[in-house]
């Protein structure tokens, strides 16, 4: 942009206002348009005249019209500055025009900056884009003879056909050829009406002409024909030239965009004919050569693609380290013999943010808990890092799971510009009356087995997941585990797991692996899960986290 | 885009930001500005004389730190923005959040008296 600028001679202030708005715009395209986080971006142009700059964004993303949304109003205050706004707000301050259209399913937006004045040094004799060339320097060749021998072909057209021809002044490939030469070689080419979608070309297959556009777009896929275009060909530019000069088959796809007219011109015609004419044969090589530059950006961005995506790779596995690096090390409660503790976790490829964690408070109290943060990746392991560090400061303080979780709560509410919430089970039991105490925060009910009962879903108050309301309440529920009880706690990647036929491994199927596992270990129990789940999953992949800490009270 | 912080007396602290603050400079400095602005209780200048540009998300950056300093119990000013970043700062109202100053002087005067 800065080098359009200079090429532009746009003063220092235009070209802010310029960097202003074109941001602002993609900020926008890429805020409101991203599907599934690809950039829906497909075109950015941009053209100065003397007196104002014209950009135009458009973008094939969901429907946004940043001229008619009304900004949301200024804040009042810090505590309710908002995250957006601000991007309408500048946009219509710092253009004189801007307009939207909703066009052939993208978003069309554009603005018009009046030119304050030019830098030093700008071109005088600034030419608008796309100004007719005939008016004036080869006027005077009208009706175009090219040599004596042919005049009798110039004078069958009408006047209606010399208006037809208009568009020459806007062939890139015809910039600043003869007029007169351009005219008759394009006279008898044929015009083809192309609709929205319709193939002109595909891999492998031929043309016998190149295609220029004269309404429309066409669109390049090189992958597949569904897949994000490579480039679009716009009014004035040509399709198929490439396999016309080397004689292979086409390498792309090229689809009409829009209902498109194409003028077609035959291959001997442009070998023969207008390669003759030195302008016409020097465009051709200048557009060969962007199109091999355009190439090399491919690449590049290609390269660069690859480099995030392993920078994203690196970023998931020292998610991993970390999420691993929090959890207890076993054995759980080498001192207390009347207990019988073990979990595991188990990350999934893209790091879900399971935890659990158990540990003694004093002398006669222990505190286990589990939880699952909502997203996955760096920002969702540092939240986990959060939420356990608070729950250990609040737990060396006290033991009552109500306060604990309030006080968490309350936290992670504060700053929680990334809006991550944790689902999470805690409770504090008591080894001398048995009496376990816990809180609920959205997460699944664990199971339970009371003195050698079968196990069944443990109820209790439910409360909402911490770190979104301030306000949430957080209520505790008591009950007694006798020695010969056990509790599993556990995620929802468990009871989630897949098969490859799409089933879930669900609740019923936790408790009855469970029940199997009865009188062993609670590792034992683990172990037994674990392997239920992937015997379950048939190597489906895993798409969360598996967690499970299970607590036996010995007798 | 670079950040350079200076502390001075007291729990006086000028920051110092130089470049670009549109996606990609706010990105390269989100997580250590936020860092540097809302860990402790503070009283922060942001020297804005080397900011050529600001764009709505570089506004957010600032404005959430100050959010997040003011519930610390501290404060943060902005100062010396170029008359252009400065009208991009009053177009989206953060003058109305947080006090623009013309020179960093000025603006340490102002939270000293804070």
């Amino acid at each position: 942009m800065r080098a359009f600028g200079a090429d532009a001679g746009l003063s220092e202030d235009d070209l802010f206002g310029l960097d202003v708005c074109l941001t602002e715009a993609l900020t926008n395209s890429i805020r409101y348009g991203g599907l599934n986080g690809e950039s829906p971006l497909t075109e950015i142009a941009c053209e100065a005249t003397a007196r104002l700059v014209r950009c135009t964004v458009v973008d094939a993303g969901v429907a946004f019209d940043p001229v008619g949304a009304t900004p949301p109003p200024l804040p009042p205050s810090l505590a309710e500055a908002g995250e957006g706004g601000a991007g309408i707000r500048l946009i219509r301050e710092f253009s004189d025009e801007c307009t939207y259209e909703w066009r052939d399913g993208r978003n069309v937006f554009s603005f018009v900056l009046q030119r304050h004045g030019t830098r030093a040094g700008s071109p005088a004799d600034w030419i608008e884009r796309g100004a007719d060339r005939r008016v004036g320097r080869n006027r005077e060749v009208f009706p175009p003879l090219i040599d004596a021998a042919s005049p009798v072909a110039q004078d069958r057209r009408s006047g209606q056909d010399r208006r037809a021809n208009g568009f020459i002044s806007q062939v890139r490939m015809f910039r600043g050829a003869p007029y007169s030469a351009m005219e008759p070689l394009v006279a008898d080419c044929p015009r083809v009406s192309i609709a929205a979608g319709e193939v002109w070309l595909a891999p492998g297959g031929r043309s016998n002409d190149v295609a220029i556009v004269l309404r429309g777009r066409l669109r390049v896929h090189v992958e597949r024909p569904d897949s994000r275009p490579t480039f679009l060909i716009d009014v004035g530019h040509c399709a198929g030239e490439m396999q016309l000069l080397d004689g292979k088959p086409a390498s792309a796809f090229v689809i009409a965009d829009v209902d498109s007219d194409l003028l077609l011109i035959p291959a001997e015609l442009l070998r023969e004919g207008m390669l003759a004419i030195p302008k016409v044969a020097s465009n051709l090589l200048a557009i060969l050569a962007g199109r091999i530059r355009r190439s090399d950006r491919l690449i590049a961005e290609q390269v660069r693609a690859a480099l995030e995506l392993e920078r994203l790779q690196r970023e998931i596995k020292l998610a991993q380290e970390i999420q691993i690096n929090m959890l207890p090390v076993p054995p759980l409660f080498p001192g207390l013999p009347q207990i019988d503790c073990a979990g595991f976790m188990r990350a999934a490829t893209t790091v879900g943010g399971d935890f659990y964690d158990a540990f003694g408070l004093d002398a006669g109290h222990v505190f286990l808990t589990i939880g699952d943060i909502c997203g996955k990746g760096l920002p969702s392991a540092l939240f986990m890092v959060r939420t356990l560090t608070t729950l250990w400061n609040e737990t060396s303080r006290r033991r009552n799971p109500q306060r604990i979780v309030e006080l968490l709560n309350t936290h992670l509410c504060t700053n929680n510009d990334s809006s991550l919430f944790v689902s999470l089970f805690c409770g504090v039991y008591d080894l001398a009356t048995h009496q376990f105490t816990f809180v609920n925060a959205g997460h699944n009910a664990p199971l339970i087995s009371i003195d050698g009962e079968p196990f069944r879903p443990l109820q209790g108050h439910a409360s909402l997941v911490a770190g979104v309301s301030p306000q949430a309440v957080y209520r505790a529920t008591n009950v007694v585990l006798k020695p010969g009880s056990t509790l599993v706690l556990y995620t929802d990647g468990v009871t989630d797991a897949e098969s490859v036929n799409n089933q879930w491994f669900g609740e019923d199927r936790l408790i009855q692996t469970v029940e199997r596992a009865r009188g062993r270990s609670m590792a034992e129990l683990a172990d037994t899960v674990l392997s239920a789940v992937d015997v379950f999953a048939q190597g489906a992949e895993q798409a969360d986290d598996v967690t499970l800490l299970a607590f036996r009270v010995n007798t | 885009m670079k950040m350079t912080i200076h502390p001075l007396a007291g729990d006086l602290t000028v920051i110092s930001l130089e470049g670009r603050l549109d996606i990609e400079g706010a990105q390269s400095i989100d997580d250590q500005f936020t860092f540097a602005t809302t860990t402790k209780q503070k009283r922060i200048v942001v020297d804005l004389a080397q900011v050529g540009f600001v764009a709505s998300i570089g506004i957010r950056t600032l404005l959430s730190s100050a959010r997040g300093q003011a519930a610390r119990g501290g404060r943060m000013v902005l100062a010396r923005p170029t008359d252009m970043v400065r009208k991009v700062l009053v177009t989206a109202g953060v003058d109305q959040l947080m006090p623009i100053f013309e020179t960093v002087e000025l603006a340490q005067g102002a939270l000293e008296l804070s």
